[in-house]
Order: C-alpha cells, then sequence, then structure tokens
C-alpha cells in the first residue's frame, strides 16, 4: 500500500484556483502576458491605481485572502479620522484628488456657490494640516461672526440684527448687498436710498415701522389740501413709490365723490389735475374735457336748467354717466 | 515465516510516502509536470540532489536511468529525459544518494528559522488550516521603493468681477522599504500648495502651504519590536495625527504594545514645535482566523504646551471583520482633563465617536451604515480665555447618520441609494441629504457607461434639487478614459420668496494612463446661472516611483 503524501499549498489550505491561471513552465516568476486570474472574482476589482499596483504592495504574504482589503490597512489617514473610514464618500481609486468637491459640498448642505465657489479649501477649512475637516456646520455666523461683529453700515450689534444671517443676505448671490437683501421692504424707485439713516433715524432697525406716514408725515401735512381734505393717510390710496409724489390713484374716489376707476371715466385720465386743476380739490372741472359747448347744448335743449358749468354737470350726472 | 517478515518491512517501507525517503541512501520523489522539453519531479527536499545527478525508475524490478537534473529549487527539480524515457505524470523516480551525502542531516520538515530553503510548513497543530510560509525574513529584506509624485492644478473663474482661485498643489509620497537590504526603512508624505486669488485679502493671509504629514526612519529591531523616528501617522491611533518623535511597538502573538513620545505640530502651521510635548501608550490585540480578523487598540495620551496640560484624552479604535461579508469600524475620544477659568479637573468629556458598518449578503447587494458624532475639540492652555469660553459655549455634539445601499439590478446596471442627515440638539446646522443613482454600463452599440444621479438636500435655509447624467468609457485599449457630464441644479430658499433661475453646468474630464508610471487627467466645467459664468479646470500629472 502507498500513503499519499501531503500535499501543501503555498497560498493556503483553501487555495482552489488553477495554477495555471498565473503560473507557467517557465518558472515561477509571473509573466503578465500570460497571466489570466480575473482579480474581480475576490470582490477587491482592481480599477484605477490599483490596477498598477505591484501585488506584493497588498499581499505582504504568499497566502492571498490574508490581504488588507480596506483603505486605512493600507493608506494612512491624513484627515486623522476626522470624516472617518468611509473614504470612497469623496476619493475613488483613480486618483486621491478629488475633483467633484462642488457636488460633495451639495450633498453637506453647503453649495460652493455665488461668492463661495472661488474660496480655497482653507479659507473655511482652517485645520493647520489643511486636511484635516474639523466640524464648521452650515451656518453662515460660523465662518461670518467676525463680519457681523465689524460691520457698522449698519451695526449689527447695536441693531439687534439676528445672526441668522439669511434673513437679509443670499448665501448663493456674489456679495452681500444683492438685489433682495431689504426684500421686506423694497429699496427701489423713491426709496433707492443707499444711506440707511435716511429711515432709520435710531440704531434701532427693527423699530422703523414699514408704513409710508411714519416716514412722511411732513409731507402730508405740507400737501396741499390733504389734510383740508380730509385724504386718506395711507399714501398707497393714491402714491406709489415713484419720486415727484404723483397721484396715480385713489382708490376711494368712486366710492366717495364719483366714479373714476370705473364706468365711463375710467381710463380717462392720467393725473389729478385733469380734473383738479387747483390745488383746491373740492374744486373741480368737467368742462376741461367736455368743452364743446354748442354740441352740449343741442343736446340739453330740452333740459330747462341746463348751464355749461361743472357743478351743474355734477348736479344731474353724479355717476358720470349720460342718464 | 521469514518471506513474510520481509514481506511486511518492505511493505511498511514502500507505504511511508509516495514521495519522502525510504532509507538514507535513496529519495523518493514524483512526477509533477511535464512538457515538450522538460519532466518536473518534486521532493521533499532536494538538498542531497546536484544538476547534472541521474534520476531513476523502476523497471521490471529494477532502476533504470531516466532523467538528468538541469535544474533545482528546494522542492523540485526540472530534468531532461535520458534515451526518450517515456515516464508519466505522477510517476515514482528514485534518486540513489551518494555516498558522500549520506551522512547530511536530513531537514525537519517542521524547521523554520534555520533551513531558509524550506518552502513548506506544515502547522503540527491543525494541518488542515493555514499554512505558513518559509521564513520570509529574506523576502521583507529586501529593498523596495515605491511612491508616487503628483502635480495638479485647480482654477475656478467668473465673469462677475473677474473673480478667480488658482491652487497648484504638489504632493509626493515616497517608501524605501529597508535600505540597502537593511531592516531600516524611511516613508515621507509631503505636501506643498500655492494658491492665487485675484479678490483683495486681508493682511496676513496666507497663500503658500507646506505640510509634511510623515517623514521618518523605521527600523525592525527584531520581527516582533519596530520603533520609528520623525513625524509620523500611527495608523493605530490615526486620530491623534502626526507625532514628532519616537514611535515604538512591541507585538507578542496577538498583542501589541506601544509607547509614543515627542512634540505636537504646530497648531498654526503644522511646523516643529518644541513647546508643545506630547506622549503616550497605547496597547491591544488582533486576531486573524481565517476570513475573519479583529483589531482593537486602546490608548492615553497627554498633550502638553510649555508644562501645563493642553489636552489628555482616552482613545479606542477597533476594526472588526466577522467574513467576508461584515466588517465593522469604531473609534472614540474621551477627554480627561478640563481646565476653566484655571479650575483644573478630571472631568470627562466625548468629544468624538465614530461606528461604521459594512454588509455584503450577496454579491449583488452591499450596506453602509455610519453614525458620527462630535464635539469641539479644546486645547486649554493654546488657545485663548475667550476661545475657550466660546467653544464650551458652543458644545452641542454635532452628529451624523449615514446609509447607503448598492444593489447591482442585472449583469450591466447597478444602483444606490444614499440617506444622510446631519443635526445637533439646537436644530443649527441641519442638512438632510438623499442622493439617487442608476448606472447601466457596457451599454450596446456606443460601449462606456451611462449613469444617472439626483441629489436633494434641505438645511435649514436652503433646498437644493440636483439632477445630472454622466457618460464615460475607455478607449485606446483602456489607456484613455473619457466621460462628459450634464447637472441641473435648483437652489430655493427656505423661508424667502425669491427668484432664483437654475444653474446650469455641463464638464468633460479625461484621464490617460501613460504606462504603467505616468497618469494624466483634464477636467473642465461651465457653469451658467443667469447672466453668470463659471469655469473650472483641474489638471493633474502623477509618477508612480518604482
Amino acid at each position: 500500500m502507498s500513503v499519499q503524501a501531503y500535499c501543501q499549498n503555498t497560498h493556503g489550505q483553501n487555495f482552489k484556483v488553477d495554477c495555471r491561471a498565473c503560473h507557467n513552465p517557465g518558472g515561477w516568476k509571473i509573466d503578465m502576458n500570460k497571466f489570466t486570474y480575473n482579480h474581480d472574482s475576490t470582490g477587491f476589482m482592481l480599477e484605477g491605481q490599483h490596477k498598477k499596483t505591484d501585488c506584493k504592495s497588498c499581499h505582504k504574504s504568499l497566502v492571498f485572502n490574508e490581504a488588507k482589503n480596506t483603505c486605512a490597512e493600507c493608506h494612512t489617514d491624513v484627515h486623522g479620522m476626522s470624516v472617518g473610514n468611509d473614504c470612497a464618500r469623496c476619493h475613488t481609486a483613480k486618483s486621491w484628488l478629488v475633483d467633484n468637491i462642488p457636488e460633495l459640498h451639495e450633498q453637506n448642505g453647503f453649495p460652493l456657490a455665488g461668492a463661495h465657489k472661488v474660496l480655497a479649501c482653507v479659507d473655511c477649512h482652517k485645520s493647520e494640516t489643511t486636511l484635516k475637516w474639523d466640524r464648521i456646520g452650515n451656518e453662515c455666523v460660523t465662518c461670518h461672526l467676525n463680519d457681523y461683529n465689524k460691520s457698522t453700515q449698519p451695526n449689527h450689534i447695536q441693531s439687534g440684527f439676528s445672526t441668522n444671517c439669511v434673513e437679509c443676505h443670499e448665501p448663493i448671490s456674489n456679495d452681500w448687498g444683492s438685489p433682495n437683501f431689504h426684500y421686506f421692504f423694497q429699496l427701489t424707485l423713491g426709496h433707492a436710498i443707499k444711506d440707511c439713516k435716511a429711515c432709520h433715524k435710531t440704531n434701532d432697525y427693527k423699530a422703523t415701522s414699514p408704513e409710508c406716514i411714519s416716514c412722511h408725515l411732513n409731507d402730508y401735512n405740507n400737501a396741499p389740501n390733504h389734510k383740508a381734505s380730509s385724504f386718506s393717510i395711507i399714501c398707497t390710496d393714491c402714491h406709489n413709490t415713484e419720486p415727484g409724489w404723483v397721484a396715480t390713484n385713489f382708490k376711494n374716489h368712486d366710492g366717495l365723490y364719483f366714479p373714476i376707476n370705473s364706468g365711463k371715466h375710467n381710463n380717462t385720465w392720467n393725473r389729478c389735475t385733469d380734473c383738479h386743476p387747483t390745488n383746491n380739490y373740492k374744486e373741480f372741472t368737467c368742462t376741461n374735457c367736455h368743452n364743446n359747448q354748442s354740441k352740449l347744448a343741442k343736446e340739453h335743449d330740452e333740459e330747462n336748467d341746463y348751464r355749461f358749468d361743472s357743478n351743474a354737470c355734477y348736479k344731474c350726472h353724479p355717476k358720470g354717466e349720460a342718464d | 515465516m521469514r518471506k513474510l517478515v520481509l514481506l511486511v518491512i518492505l511493505g511498511f517501507a514502500y507505504g511511508q510516502s509516495s514521495y519522502g525517503q525510504i532509507s538514507d541512501s535513496v529519495l523518493l520523489g514524483t512526477v509533477s509536470f511535464k512538457n515538450a522539453n522538460n519532466v518536473y519531479v518534486r521532493f521533499l527536499s532536494t538538498e542531497k540532489i546536484s544538476i547534472g545527478d541521474t534520476l531513476f525508475v523502476k523497471t521490471s524490478g529494477s532502476l533504470s536511468p531516466c532523467l538528468v537534473v538541469a535544474a533545482k529549487s528546494s522542492i523540485s527539480c526540472v530534468t531532461t529525459p535520458i534515451k526518450n524515457c517515456e515516464i508519466s505524470q505522477d510517476a515514482q523516480v528514485i534518486f540513489r544518494i551518494p555516498l558522500s551525502k549520506i551522512s547530511i542531516k536530513k531537514p525537519s520538515p517542521v524547521e523554520t528559522k534555520k533551513s531558509k530553503d524550506t518552502l513548506f510548513l506544515k502547522d503540527k497543530k491543525n494541518p488542515a488550516d493555514s499554512i505558513k510560509t518559509r521564513d520570509v525574513s529574506l523576502i521583507l529584506n529586501k529593498q523596495k521603493i515605491t511612491g508616487r509624485f503628483t502635480a495638479a492644478s485647480y482654477s475656478t473663474f467668473s465673469n462677475i468681477d473677474n473673480a478667480s482661485l488658482h491652487s497648484l498643489t504638489g504632493r509626493l509620497s515616497l517608501n524605501i522599504d529597508h535600505i540597502n537590504n537593511s531592516k531600516l526603512s524611511f516613508e515621507t508624505y509631503l505636501n506643498y500648495r500655492q494658491n492665487i486669488v485675484s479678490k483683495s485679502t486681508p493682511e496676513g493671509y496666507q497663500t503658500r502651504f507646506f505640510r509634511i504629514y510623515t517623514m521618518a526612519l523605521n527600523y525592525d529591531v527584531s520581527k516582533n519590536i519596530k520603533v520609528s523616528i520623525g513625524r509620523k501617522i500611527n495608523n493605530r491611533i490615526a486620530s491623534v495625527g502626526a507625532i514628532d518623535g519616537i514611535q515604538s511597538e512591541f507585538k507578542i502573538k496577538k498583542f501589541f504594545t506601544g509607547a509614543v513620545i515627542g512634540f505636537r505640530p504646530d497648531i498654526f502651521d503644522y511646523g516643529f514645535n518644541s513647546k508643545l510635548l506630547q506622549f503616550g501608550l497605547y496597547g491591544g490585540f488582533n486576531q486573524i482566523n481565517g476570513k475573519a480578523s479583529y483589531e482593537t487598540t486602546f490608548g492615553i495620551l497627554e498633550q502638553r504646551n510649555g508644562s501645563a496640560t493642553d489636552r489628555r484624552y482616552a482613545y479606542l479604535q477597533h476594526t472588526d471583520r466577522l467574513n467576508d461579508k461584515i466588517s465593522m469600524f469604531s473609534s472614540l475620544e474621551l477627554d480627561l482633563f478640563q481646565n476653566v477659568n484655571g479650575n483644573a479637573s478630571t472631568k470627562t468629556r466625548l468629544t468624538s465617536f465614530y461606528y461604521s458598518i459594512n454588509y455584503q449578503p450577496v454579491r449583488k447587494l452591499s450596506i453602509m451604515a455610519s453614525y458620527d458624532s462630535r464635539r469641539n475639540i479644546i486645547y486649554y492652555e493654546s488657545f485663548l480665555g475667550n476661545e475657550i469660553d466660546r467653544l464650551l459655549a458652543d458644545d452641542m455634539n454635532m452628529q451624523g447618520v449615514r446609509i447607503r445601499i448598492n444593489y447591482k439590478l442585472t449583469k450591466k446596471i447597478y444602483s444606490g441609494i444614499s440617506l444622510s442627515n446631519r443635526f445637533q440638539p439646537d436644530g443649527q446646522n441641519k442638512s438632510n441629504n438623499f442622493y439617487g443613482f442608476i448606472t447601466h454600463s457596457k451599454l450596446p452599440w456606443i460601449g462606456g457607461n451611462l449613469n444617472l444621479n439626483t441629489n436633494l438636500n434641505y438645511s435649514n435655509y436652503l433646498e437644493s434639487k440636483v439632477l445630472a447624467l454622466r457618460y464615460n468609457r475607455d478607449i485606446f485599449k483602456q489607456k484613455l478614459n473619457f466621460s462628459t457630464y450634464y447637472r441641473i441644479v435648483d437652489y430655493k430658499y427656505v423661508n424667502r420668496d425669491i427668484a432664483k433661475s437654475l444653474q446650469h453646468y455641463v464638464g468633460s474630464d479625461f484621464s490617460f494612463s501613460a504606462g504603467k508610471n505616468y497618469s494624466l487627467s483634464l477636467m473642465g466645467e461651465l457653469s451658467i446661472r443667469g447672466a453668470e459664468n463659471n469655469y473650472r479646470i483641474n489638471f493633474s500629472i502623477t509618477k508612480r516611483i518604482r
């Protein structure tokens, strides 16, 4: 009887790969041109730089399944564990350099857009190593506290402004003063004022009322007949924010006096002075527009009380209608 | 009776093994392989066989010369047949040991250290288990140089205010193992970056950064004792970062222990700072058992500024691979020292905790989940008093949960989703993110891969929605990889009704492998938002050092 000798495999007892996948009769040295073993079958795909790496860099012994297969087991963690051990979140086997940094920031709730897109990494990530990602969050004040403390136009601290910068500023705009900066009160047309103090008389900016009359009471008092005629103090009843105080509208005129926003006289006038030639708005004229005296006389030849007079017109036509 | 005894003796002797030594004068081998020119014969040991020796086969009860040894290894001979001697695979071959060599001591099959030629060492206790390789001291002590040098530039510029940023980077990693086949090795990892910015910068604004992450000499005192001197990041205690000084580690079986003494890099410029003394001890154990392995490290570190304690903390790191389906990793830092307003105490504070688990129940499906919690790290002596107050006032732990699932739908289509949530107790710094993708690889007709992905993010003040399409393929025998993509992004403020235009991105990148040692890549991107055009161009070249 014969006893079969015990056959030992250099690559481990459970190594079942055919020798010919890697070796050839020419010798033990691996000839990569004849190498047919598919490394993907191990579950660790040789991609990118791993494809060019020498086998022995990972396989420190000939027992192949002893090779390490997590990033940290072969690569030094230069991030000092500040981002855990999930290297694949940012890196690929192609290179340690990262090209999709803006996308990674979007996934963390801080898009590199607006003024933030031309920042160097170290402008925010201030670790001395330049590669350690200490916690900084995504709230503006984390990086801009100094800007908040130092601002004087207006003084944020004295004015009691919130440290929630987004209440006034836009993170994805290109500067601090975006067009929508004063979104709660549009600084346009007659309000396109650079000097905050023109409206904010005290340092308590929140105390400034957005009501027109709070700033324009003097204008109201000095305006012709506003007070005498008991005009509304809701300025927007007649005015918009165009400079010059041109009255463009009087919403209650129809109900109170004479229909000018409805009926026959709608869209027939441009300004109040079309019908009110003097500063005394109790005075009005119909004959400014209805000025064909002979024609009117002919139309009214059966009316005994007809007179070519505005008050007479109003007396018979209070609604601005022919009948 | 005599014949019977002889028969038993011969039978026993013959049955020892199919190859081996049946007497002091003969070695038995087996033909392991044949080709047109050579016959390979395997022995237990070829120590007594010389090139040119003759090997015999048994025919008709007598020995006939058949093969001549042309070359040999420690257990195998390459032979050429004599006079067209026909021999088959697995046939037995006999070598007659010359009288002059008979007294040579036989090598023990389990001998390790002394026999440098013994290739296989049978584990006496568990013969079916792992096989130890030959004494690898010769392999490990062979000089080996590996490394990589990369030069890269990142450029971003915009048509708004002509804003631009250019960042030039040079990076070198170099490992020289066993300098001149000695026990001394060298490693280094350096990075240089220069930023060129168009905007006005405040006084003292830095634009150049030269960083040495590692530059150390490592010495293998013995198989179980290693010493390093210089700047080095110790992978067993990675969160400590670089240590300027001496590190030593001693291993015995599955246990290890180490000590570090030196200095902490300067907290402003990462240079050498002799005031920042640090020292500590760590210990742990690791085990590899087939496909399972685990390693645990526990350490304590004291960091000083001058003679005062800056920080003192305990560190724990654990890696666990249960099998080829599940692996886990965790680490934590526990501060053991506090000094507020001059009141030093040993009050503990958990500054960092991280845990992750990877699970791959089947080849098609992989799941990763992680949790992390981090607080401000405070150096009580290095930081100014009001800075410490601010950090302690903002001492909430920022936490994050992440889960990622990748699934291979078919042989060519795979998909995945990733959910992450960052939060802290006061509701600040919130970020909820959803990422999903689907990829079709090896597209019919045109080849390459097509990837569609989307990302949705919700923070306290901004919502972003991204949709992207990317195509990439290898060309020129996989030496060149080309990809192109389009992304569309919609930002919306949470509490403000501001009309925003969509942001469009279009880009391409090329990666080229020039031989085994060179890689080049070029990436260009244009993004458009209303009248605003932004450009990004990244370029890099990498040279492998072998």
